[in-house]
C-alpha cells in the first residue's frame, strides 16, 4: 500500500520527531517492507501565492482579464494577463507562475517569460492545477480555499499546497490486512517509535438532522451471516456533489486513486485511512432503502459499476434492494445503484465480509478493487461502525449534508473475545534470549492490545501475561503469534547466532551414482545440461514413437504457461536435442552434453505419477582436435561414454569385457536402425539404447549433423560399492596378436565371447585393434579382425613356449568355430 | 712363434683397435670393431688359441699381457661410447619446437554450475549434521499446501503461483513438502536438507518456471530461533567465504511462526549508499525465507508442539548461484547452452 507521511503522523502522535526515511526502515525492520520512499512535490518552480489586488477585463480581448497581484503584503502590484474565467475578486489568492518559473508542459518544461498579450504585458502567468501538473482541472486557474489560503503571501506552491509530502510504498504481509490503512501502519508507527494513536475526531452531533432517523428509511437484512458478520448502514441527506477540497484530492492522488467527486472521494479516503472499505449508493436507487445481504441465485446477473454485465454464481455474495442485486459485496458497486451528480441522499455500508467468499468471487471476474483486497484479507468488523461515522461526518461536511440520526447496525457475528496466554518462558526458549513478562508485557501494550497481568502470589503470574484477541489483528491467536510481535517489535537482530548441539551422523549410505556418473562424463568432455521438467507434446511425438509407446502417455498441466511446457517429460531426449538445435544456432558446432534428470509417467487414478531417474547424453560434431579438427563424434563416442560410466559403478573383475552386452536394436523408434544398440545388465535387465539419431528425428529438431545419443535408466545401474584391490602382478605379461578373416555378418563380440568362453586363467586382457574390409586387403564377403591378447601368471614369468602352445590352441579353437581363415 | 712375437703381436692388436675405434661413428660399429677382435673368431682370441701349446709359465706371462689388451679394448669401446653419446645428448639439445602452438588436451566437459552449488551447499550443511531428503516433483496438495497449514483459498497461495496437474496433484512450488514427508515418517530428531526443483508460473531474468530450492528442517527438543541464526550465518560464510554479516527481517509464510526473510551483507560493494546494482545500494541481499516451524504444521504431522520446536528455511540455488557468479539472467541455467554452461 502507498502511505502517505504526512497522513500517518496525523494518525500518530510520535514521542520524537521521525524522518519519513526512518520511519521506512523501523517498518521495513519490523517486518513491513517499505519497496520504496518517493518524494513528491511540484514538477515545477518558481511558482508562488498571490493575492489579487485588481482585476478588469483585458481592453481588447473579451476573454482575457487584466489582473494585478502582489506576493508580499502591502507589496507592489505586478501586472498579469490571464484567460481563465474564473479570476476572482480582489483579496483571492491564486498561483502565480512569475517570469522566470519553469512548469512542467506537455512537451518538457516551459519556462515563463514576460509577454505582450494584445498589448498589455504580462508578468507571468496565474496557473491551472494541470498547468502546474498536479491535478486533470484546466477550467480555470488554481483559487486557493481553506487552510490551503492562509498560505502566506510569497510562499511557494509546493507548501501552500502541501505537495511536498512523502509516500512509502508498503508491502503489506498476507496476514497483516490492518495495515492496508493508515491508521495501521500508524499503529506500528506508535510501537516501534512510542507514541499515541490519534484518529480523526468524528463530530456527529454537529452534523446530524434530527429530524430524519435512519431506522426509519433503511433497513438492513442479512440472511448469510457466514458471508456477512455485520452491516453498518447510515443516511446522509441534502449532499451537494462538488469536487473535493484540495487536501483530499492530493492524499488520493498520492495513494494512487483518481479524485472522483466529494461522494466517492470519502469512501475512497476512509478506506486508505481506516483499512475499511465503503460504499456509497444512491439512496433513491434503492428501492424502499432496504438492503438484503444474500448469496447469488443461479443464472442471476448484474451490471456492475464498470458498466460489463457479470453471470453470477450461488457462492457470490451479493447486495440487494427488493428488485434485486444492487451491489457485489465487497468487490463492487452494481451500476444501478451507483451515486450520480444529482446524488443528494446517500446509503452509506459500511460492513465486514468473510475473506473466502470475497476472494472466490474477485478472483473469478478477475476484479482486484481495492475493497476487494481489503477483504480478501479480512476486514475487522469492530471497524465498521467507526468507519462508517468517519464518513458520514466527511460527507456531511464537504458535500454540505446532514446525517440522518441513528444508523442501522445489523450484527450477527459479533467476533468471539478469546483470551491468549503468553508464557515468558516459553518465549525465552523458543527465541534463544531472555525475554521477561514485564518486558513481553510492554510491547504488546504498545502495539494496541489489551494485557493482563496475573500478579496473585503463588500463581503463574510471574511468568505469564494473557492478551485479549484484537479484532484488528486476525492474525493473533496464539501463543506463538505473540511471540513473534514481541520478537518482532524488539528487531530480530536482539538475536544472538547459535550454533544447534551436534548429533550422530547420517545413519544410511547415500546413492553416490549421480556423482560417480557426473565424474566420469564430465572426464570424457561431456558438459552437463539441466533441462525444463516440462516440454512440448510434439517433441515428445517427434522421437517417432509408436502409438503404443508409454512415453505417449503423459501427464498434463491443466495451466500451463504455454504449450512448449505443457506435458511432463517422459524422456529426457527432446529437450537435449533442442538444446543442440539452439548451440548449432548459436554456431557452437562441438556439442556434447548429458543430463542426470527425472521423466514422469502416470499411474493409476489416484496414485502420484512415477519419477523414475535417467540419464542421457547426446554428441554432435567433433572430438577434441589439435592443429586441426578432431574425428567426428561417431556411435563409438556414445558407446565408450557408456561403457566408462559402467566401468565406474561397477568395476570389471578383470581387465575383459564390462558387465553388459550392447546387442545391435533395429526397432528404436528414435534411432538409425543399423546404428542403435540396446545395452543389457549381465541379469538380461535393459538398462537403455544408443545411437545414431534418427534423420526424420534430426529434421524435426532442426539438426542438420549426424548426432548420437545414449539414454539409459539411472535407477537400473549398479550402485558403486567401495572398491576391493586387486593384486598388483609381480611377473611379466606376454601379448600375443591374432589376424583372421571372418565372414562379414560375424560381430566381434563373438570372437570375445569364444575367447571368454574358454576360460583360460591367464588371459589378462583381450583387446581388438583392427577391424578392416577394404576389397584390396580382404577377400570378398569377409572382414578381418586384428585381436591382442595379453597372457600373464600371477605365480611366475611364462616362458615363449607356454604362451605359444596356449596362444596356437586358442587361435585353432576361434578358427574352427568361425570358419574363420588366418591372415 | 716365439713367446715375444705373440706379445707383440697382441700390443699391435691393441693398439691398431685404439686406431680403428675412433672412426666408428654408431654403438653398432663399435660393437662389430669390438666382436672382430675379442668375439670367438676375432683376432686377438684367434691368438690366444695358439697359447695352449706354450709351456705353463709361458701361458701365465701371455695370460696377463691378453687381459692387458682386452682391458685396453673395451676401455677404448666406453671411452668411444660415451664420446658418441655426449655428442648425440648434445646435438638432441640443438633441437627446438614453436611453444606457442596450442597445448593438446582431452575435451573439457563442465559440471553444471547448479550441480556443483548443490553440491556444496549439500556439504556446508552436512559439517552440522544435516542429511539429504527427497521427495517427488509431481506432489499432493496436502503434501505441498495443507499440511504447511495453507488452505485451499488462503491468500498465501497467490505467494507462489502453481502448476497444476489435478484439483489435488500440482507440481511442487517449493521444496517444503519434503519436509511434511520427512515428519510424517519418523519422530524427532530430524535434521535434514532437501534439494530440488521447483516449479510457478513465473517467467522473467529473475524467475523461471522451473527452478532449484534447498530447503533446510531441524526438529528436537530446545530447538531456538536463535539456532536458525547460527546455521544461516555459517552457511552464508562458508559459501562466500568472507565474514559476511546476516540479519533476519520479519516476514510472513504460513508455515512458520516467527518467521524472516534473511539477508545476507552485501558481497559485491563497500556497503550501504553505493551504486551496487546486486544490493541496489542496500548493503544487504536477500537469500532465504525461514523461521520456526509453526505449530500447526507440527499438529498435521502429529509431532507434540509443545515439547518440540523447530526450524525451517528455503534458498533459491540459483539466487545464491547468481549472486556469487554474476549470472544477470536465470534463463541460462536451463537452456543448455554450452557457451554459458562451459564457463563455469
Amino acid at each position: 500500500m502507498r502511505a502517505v507521511w504526512s497522513w500517518l503522523l496525523e494518525l500518530a502522535e510520535l514521542e520524537r520527531e521521525v524522518s519519513a526515511d526512518e520511519g521506512a526502515r523501523l517498518l521495513t525492520g519490523a517486518g513491513l517492507e517499505v519497496e520504496s520512499v518517493e518524494r513528491l512535490g511540484g514538477a515545477f518552480s518558481g511558482v508562488v501565492v498571490a493575492e489579487v489586488v485588481a482585476a478588469e477585463r483585458h481592453p481588447r480581448a473579451d476573454r482575457l482579464t487584466v489582473v494585478d497581484v502582489i506576493d508580499r503584503p502591502g507589496g507592489t502590484a505586478t501586472r498579469v494577463v490571464c484567460g481563465a474565467p474564473n479570476v476572482p475578486p480582489p483579496g483571492g489568492r491564486v498561483l502565480w507562475a512569475r517570469p522566470g518559473a519553469v512548469l512542467p508542459g506537455e512537451g518538457g518544461p516551459i519556462e515563463i517569460a514576460k509577454r505582450a498579450l494584445k498589448g498589455v504585458e504580462s508578468a507571468g502567468m496565474l496557473c491551472s492545477e494541470k498547468e502546474l501538473g498536479i491535478g486533470d482541472d484546466a477550467g480555470g486557474i488554481a483559487v486557493l480555499v481553506g487552510d490551503e489560503a492562509t498560505a502566506p503571501l510569497g510562499a511557494s506552491a509546493d507548501d501552500a499546497l502541501h505537495l511536498s509530502d512523502v509516500v512509502l510504498d508498503v508491502s503489506a504481509p498476507a496476514n497483516r490486512p490492518d495495515t492496508l490503512g493508515h491508521l495501521g501502519l500508524a499503529r506500528e508507527l506508535c510501537a516501534l517509535v512510542g507514541g499515541r494513536l490519534a484518529p480523526a475526531d468524528i463530530d456527529l452531533a454537529g452534523v446530524t438532522d434530527t429530524s430524519l432517523a435512519a431506522t426509519d428509511l433503511v433497513g438492513v437484512d442479512i440472511e448469510d451471516p457466514e458471508g456477512c458478520p455485520r452491516y453498518v448502514a447510515r443516511l446522509i441527506d441534502g449532499l451537494r456533489v462538488a469536487r473535493s477540497p484540495g487536501w483530499m484530492r492530493r492524499r488520493l492522488q498520492a495513494v494512487g486513486v483518481r479524485p472522483i467527486s466529494n461522494l466517492v472521494d470519502v469512501t475512497n479516503y476512509v478506506l486508505f485511512e481506516l483499512g475499511h472499505p465503503l460504499h456509497a449508493f444512491d439512496y433513491r436507487r434503492v428501492a424502499e432503502g432496504r438492503i438484503r445481504v444474500r448469496r447469488a441465485r443461479a443464472g442471476e446477473r448484474m451490471t456492475t459499476l464498470d458498466g460489463q454485465e457479470r453471470a453470477l454464481e450461488p457462492r457470490d455474495l451479493l447486495i440487494c434492494d427488493p428488485r434485486g442485486p444492487v451491489g457485489l459485496a465487497g468487490v463492487m458497486g452494481g451500476q444501478n445503484s451507483e451515486v450520480a451528480d444529482d446524488t443528494s441522499r446517500v446509503l452509506l455500508e459500511a460492513a465486514a465480509f468473510d475473506p473466502l467468499s470475497v476472494r472466490r468471487t474477485a478472483r473469478r471476474l478477475g476484479l482486484h478493487s481495492e475493497a476487494a483486497t481489503r477483504f480478501e484479507r479480512g476486514v475487522d468488523p469492530e471497524g465498521a461502525e467507526r468507519a462508517s461515522r468517519r464518513a458520514a461526518d466527511l460527507l456531511a461536511r464537504l458535500g454540505g449534508g446532514r446525517v440522518a440520526l441513528g444508523g442501522v447496525d445489523a450484527y450477527p457475528r459479533p467476533p468471539a473475545q478469546g483470551r491468549i496466554r503468553l508464557r515468558a518462558s516459553r518465549a525465552s526458549s523458543l527465541a534463544g534470549i531472555p525475554i521477561t513478562r514485564d518486558a513481553a508485557a510492554d510491547v504488546l501494550r504498545r502495539l494496541g492490545l489489551e494485557v493482563e497481568l496475573d500478579d496473585q502470589p503463588g500463581g503463574q503470574g510471574a511468568d505469564e501475561l494473557r492478551v485479549v484477541a484484537p479484532s484488528f489483528r486476525p492474525d493473533l491467536s496464539r501463543e506463538v503469534d505473540l511471540i513473534e510481535e514481541v520478537l518482532r517489535l524488539r528487531g530480530y537482530d536482539q538475536l544472538p547466532a547459535t550454533l544447534p548441539p551436534l548429533v550422530e551422523g547420517p545413519s544410511g549410505a547415500a546413492d553416490r551414482r549421480s556423482p560417480s556418473v557426473r565424474r566420469v562424463l564430465t572426464g570424457l568432455g561431456w558438459s552437463e545440461a539441466i533441462t525444463f521438467g516440462f516440454t512440448s507434446p510434439a517433441r515428445i511425438r517427434d522421437l517417432r514413437l509408436p502409438h503404443d509407446d508409454p512415453r505417449l502417455r503423459m501427464v498434463e498441466l491443466r495451466n500451463p504457461m504455454s504449450v512448449e511446457q505443457s506435458v511432463m517429460r517422459t524422456s529426457l531426449l527432446p529437450n537435449l536435442l533442442a538444446a543442440v538445435a539452439r548451440n548449432l544456432k548459436y554456431e557452437v558446432s562441438d556439442v556434447w552434453l548429458f543430463e542426470l534428470g527425472s521423466v514422469f509417467h502416470p499411474r493409476a487414478d489416484g496414485e502420484l505419477p512415477d519419477e523414475p531417474a535417467r540419464l542421457s547424453g547426446i554428441a554432435c560434431g567433433r572430438r577434441a582436435g589439435w592443429l586441426g579438427p578432431g574425428a567426428p563424434a561417431d556411435f563409438h563416442d556414445v558407446k565408450g561414454a557408456v561403457e566408462r560410466v559402467l566401468a565406474e559403478l561397477a568395476p570389471p573383475e578383470s581387465g575383459r569385457a564390462p558387465a553388459a552386452r550392447f546387442e545391435p536394436a533395429r526397432d528404436v523408434p528414435y534411432l538409425h536402425p543399423g546404428v542403435a544398440a540396446r545395452v543389457f545388465a549381465a541379469d538380461g535387465a535393459v538398462l537403455g539404447e544408443l545411437g545414431e539419431v534418427h534423420p526424420e528425428v534430426r529434421a524435426a529438431f532442426d539438426i542438420a549433423p549426424a548426432c548420437f545419443v545414449f539414454d539409459l535408466d539411472l535407477e537400473r545401474l549398479p550402485r558403486p560399492e567401495p572398491r576391493q584391490m586387486r593384486p598388483v602382478p609381480r611377473f611379466p605379461a606376454v601379448t600375443r596378436d591374432i589376424s583372421l578373416f571372418v565372414a562379414a555378418e560375424i560381430p566381434a563380440s563373438r570372437v570375445g565371447d569364444l575367447i571368454d568362453e574358454r576360460r583360460d586363467p591367464l588371459i589378462e586382457q583381450v583387446r581388438v585393434l583392427e577391424e578392416y574390409r577394404d576389397p584390396e586387403r580382404v577377400p570378398p564377403g569377409q572382414k578381418g579382425l586384428l585381436w591382442s591378447i595379453t597372457y600373464r601368471s600371477s605365480e611366475k614369468t611364462l616362458t615363449d613356449g607356454e604362451v605359444d602352445e596356449r596362444h596356437e590352441a586358442l587361435v585353432s579353437h576361434l578358427v574352427e568355430k568361425l570358419a574363420a581363415t588366418r591372415r | 712363434m716365439a713367446t715375444s712375437d705373440l706379445v707383440r703381436q697382441l700390443e699391435a692388436l691393441g693398439a691398431e683397435f685404439g686406431g680403428a675405434v675412433v672412426s666408428c661413428s654408431s654403438e653398432q660399429d663399435i660393437r662389430a670393431l669390438q666382436a672382430r677382435y675379442l668375439g670367438k673368431k676375432g683376432s686377438v682370441s684367434q691368438l690366444m688359441k695358439q697359447m695352449g701349446a706354450l709351456p705353463p709359465e709361458t701361458r701365465r706371462e701371455l695370460g696377463a699381457v691378453f687381459n692387458r689388451v682386452k682391458e685396453s679394448i673395451e676401455g677404448e669401446v666406453a671411452r668411444r661410447l660415451g664420446e658418441l653419446g655426449s655428442a648425440a645428448a648434445a646435438a638432441d639439445l640443438q633441437r627446438s619446437i614453436d611453444v606457442t602452438l596450442p597445448g593438446r588436451a582431452a575435451a573439457a566437459g563442465r559440471l553444471h554450475l547448479l550441480t556443483q552449488i548443490r553440491e556444496e551447499a549439500v556439504a556446508i550443511f552436512a559439517e552440522l549434521g544435516f542429511e539429504v531428503a527427497e521427495g517427488p516433483q509431481i506432489d499432493t496438495d496436502f503434501h505441498c499446501f495443507e499440511a504447511l497449514a495453507i488452505p485451499k483459498d488462503h491468500p498465501a497461495r497467490d505467494m507462489q503461483d502453481t502448476f497444476y496437474v489435478s484439483d489435488d496433484v500440482v507440481l511442487r512450488p517449493h521444496t517444503s513438502p519434503v519436509q511434511i514427508r520427512v515428519m510424517r515418517s519418523k519422530q524427532p530428531p530430524v535434521r535434514i536438507v532437501a534439494p530440488g526443483v521447483v516449479y510457478r508460473r513465473d517467467d522473467d531474468a529473475t524467475h523461471s518456471p522451473m527452478f532449484m530450492q534447498i530447503e533446510g528442517l531441524l526438529v528436537d527438543e530446545g530447538v531456538r530461533f536463535s539456532d536458525l541464526k547460527g546455521v544461516m550465518l555459517h552457511f552464508v560464510r562458508r559459501y562466500f567465504g568472507r565474514a559476511l554479516d546476516i540479519r533476519f527481517r520479519p516476514s510472513y509464510f504460513p508455515f512458520v511462526e516467527p518467521g524472516a526473510e534473511v539477508d545476507m551483507q552485501c558481497a559485491f560493494c563497500a556497503g550501504p549508499g553505493s551504486t551496487c546494482r546486486v544490493c541496489k545500494g542496500t548493503g544487504w541481499v536477500e537469500i532465504s525465507g525461514a523461521g520456526m516451524v509453526d505449530p500447526e504444521v507440527f499438529q498435521k504431522v502429529g509431532y507434540d508442539a509443545e515439547r518440540y520446536t523447530g526450524f525451517a528455511f528455503g534458498m533459491g540455488l540459483e539466487r545464491v548461484a547468481m549472486l556469487r557468479h554474476g549470472v544477470n539472467d536465470i534463463k541460462f541455467f536451463y537452456e543448455g547452452d554450452l557457451r554459458f554452461l562451459a564457463q563455469f
